[in-house]
Order: structure tokens, then C-alpha cells, then sequence
């Protein structure tokens, strides 16, 4: 399975969920399947995105919060797995569906391979874990500056509090 | 509501009792911080000097790009034993560099 494949169906299903993603070409592949202010793109800081997540998940714990990052992504932050699942089996978060795109490659920047096959995620936290191909599909850049990111996201947040 | 994130430290210890959560790294707490700023809370978060220089990634390529304001932050400043001697000396710099005026500064005699 291609990676934007994998994006396609997830957010088939996505209504009026918050939608975090991770730098590279995730980002970029959600954003060209689904464009939507409740999606928030981590267009840099690698490593920040579960991070960024775990946050908004404890502010809005009646929405539910979805998680979409590659294996290099959480690789750079694999201490927050454990986190996660400190949260989760404390019953602090129930809201967070976290989504790992498993293609063992920093994909964005080349192919080059990461360390991903030496470690089962699943065993770290409760998540999904899918084996996607390595490579990318041919999708422009975001049209939207980091600002307007935030700016709508944080305008389609206090809509939901009407 | 006012959470309250970040990683022990010696000269922070009788702050930072009511910790709501402890995290595994500087940069991590402050990425959680950066969650709640954007569902419009005011989160508080805990640092030592070092941790801080942990964080200058997503301080330069999230915070400051998507205009995200700095948390309400706490901030120790060690300069001893020798390990902390460089750190202690370009932490402040570093903060007028990146314009942050408002974190509240507990520094250790030189």
C-alpha cells in the first residue's frame, strides 16, 4: 500500500475530528486528500507532533484526536510513547488515535532508512501501526502559511465551544 | 485551567510540586504547552537552562513561524558545578536572541 492510500482511508472516515500530522510529505498528502480547519499541520519540528497532540487531547477531551506521523517522525520522540501510555492506562487520555506510517525510511527527504524495523511500536503505547511502501506521491507543497495554519485551527476550536 | 509541564529541577523543586504531568524531555513539555496554547489555554511550563536549549528546534520552526505565543515559563539557570558553565553563559543571550522576555528567570550565583 502506497502511504497516501493509507491517508486516503483515514480520512475517509474523518468528520469533525482534530487532525494533527507530521512534517515532510504526510503533511502534504493530507492536506491534497482532505484540507479542513480541524487539521493541524506540524509543517517543521520534527518530533513534536505527539507532543503538540498529547496537549490538545487533555484540553479537549470530548473530541477525539487523531495522530498522523511516519516512523521517523516518532522515532525522533520515542520517549513520548511512553508517555502516551502512561496517559492512556491512567485513563488521562481516551481521545487520542495515534496512526504510525511505517515505511522504515525518512521518505521526504530521499529513502534514506531508519531504524523503525528494530522496534515495535505497539508494544510502547496503544496504536495503529501501518506497513506502508517507501516513496512519495507527486502532490504540491501546502498553499498555507504556518500562520493561517494556526490561525484557523484555533478560530475552528472556539466555533466548537458555541 | 493552568497546566503545569516540564522536567524537574534542583533550584525549580518547591515550584514545581504540582506538576501535572512529568515528561520525558524539555522539548516534549513544551510541544504539549503548544497544544493547549492552541485550544486557547495557558499552560505553565518547567525548565532547567539546558532543557531549554533542548527546545530551540521547536521554538524556531513552531512557535515563532505559526506565531504561537511562549507559554508562561519558569526557567532555572545553573552555572555550577563545571557542566553547566556554558550553558549558564549563553542562556540569556539566546533568550534576547529569540525575544522571549517574559520567562521568569531563577538564576544561581556565579
Amino acid at each position: 500500500m502506497k502511504r497516501i492510500e493509507a491517508i486516503e482511508e483515514i480520512m475517509k472516515e474523518i468528520t469533525d475530528e482534530i487532525v494533527v500530522t507530521s512534517c515532510g510529505k504526510i503533511s502534504r498528502e493530507v492536506f491534497a486528500t482532505k484540507d479542513r480547519p480541524l487539521n493541524f499541520y506540524v509543517m517543521g519540528s520534527m518530533g513534536s507532533t505527539l507532543p503538540i497532540a498529547i496537549g490538545i487531547s487533555l484540553c479537549k477531551p470530548s473530541k477525539k484526536v487523531v495522530v498522523i506521523v511516519g516512523d521517523g517522525e516518532v522515532l525522533m520522540s520515542l520517549g513520548t510513547l511512553t508517555l502516551l501510555n502512561k496517559l492512556q492506562k491512567e485513563q488521562k487520555i481516551n481521545n487520542l488515535i495515534l496512526y504510525i506510517l511505517d515505511n522504515n525510511s525518512y521518505s521526504s527527504t530521499g529513502g534514506q532508512p531508519t531504524v523503525s524495523d528494530a522496534v515495535e511500536f505497539r508494544l510502547l503505547c496503544d496504536c495503529k501501526v501501518i506497513f506502508v511502501e517507501e516513496g512519495n506521491s507527486d502532490i504540491p507543497r501546502i498553499s498555507l502559511k504556518p500562520v493561517q495554519i494556526k490561525e484557523r485551527f484555533m478560530e475552528a476550536i472556539r466555533e466548537e465551544r458555541k | 485551567m493552568n497546566l503545569k509541564f516540564g522536567i524537574p529541577d534542583t533550584q525549580l523543586k518547591d515550584r514545581i510540586k504540582d506538576v501535572d504531568i512529568n515528561c520525558t524531555s524539555e522539548e516534549e513539555a513544551l510541544g504539549i504547552c503548544a497544544g493547549c496554547i492552541l485550544c486557547g489555554e495557558e499552560p505553565i511550563f518547567y525548565t532547567q537552562n539546558s532543557g531549554f536549549l533542548r527546545c530551540l528546534d521547536i521554538i524556531t520552526s513552531l512557535f515563532i513561524p505559526y506565531d504561537i505565543p511562549f507559554p508562561h515559563t519558569l526557567l532555572s539557570i545553573r552555572h555550577q558545578p563545571k557542566h553547566h558553565e556554558t550553558c549558564g553563559k549563553v542562556t540569556k543571550k539566546i533568550i534576547d536572541l529569540l525575544g522571549y522576555y517574559r520567562i521568569e528567570i531563577i538564576e544561581e550565583k556565579c
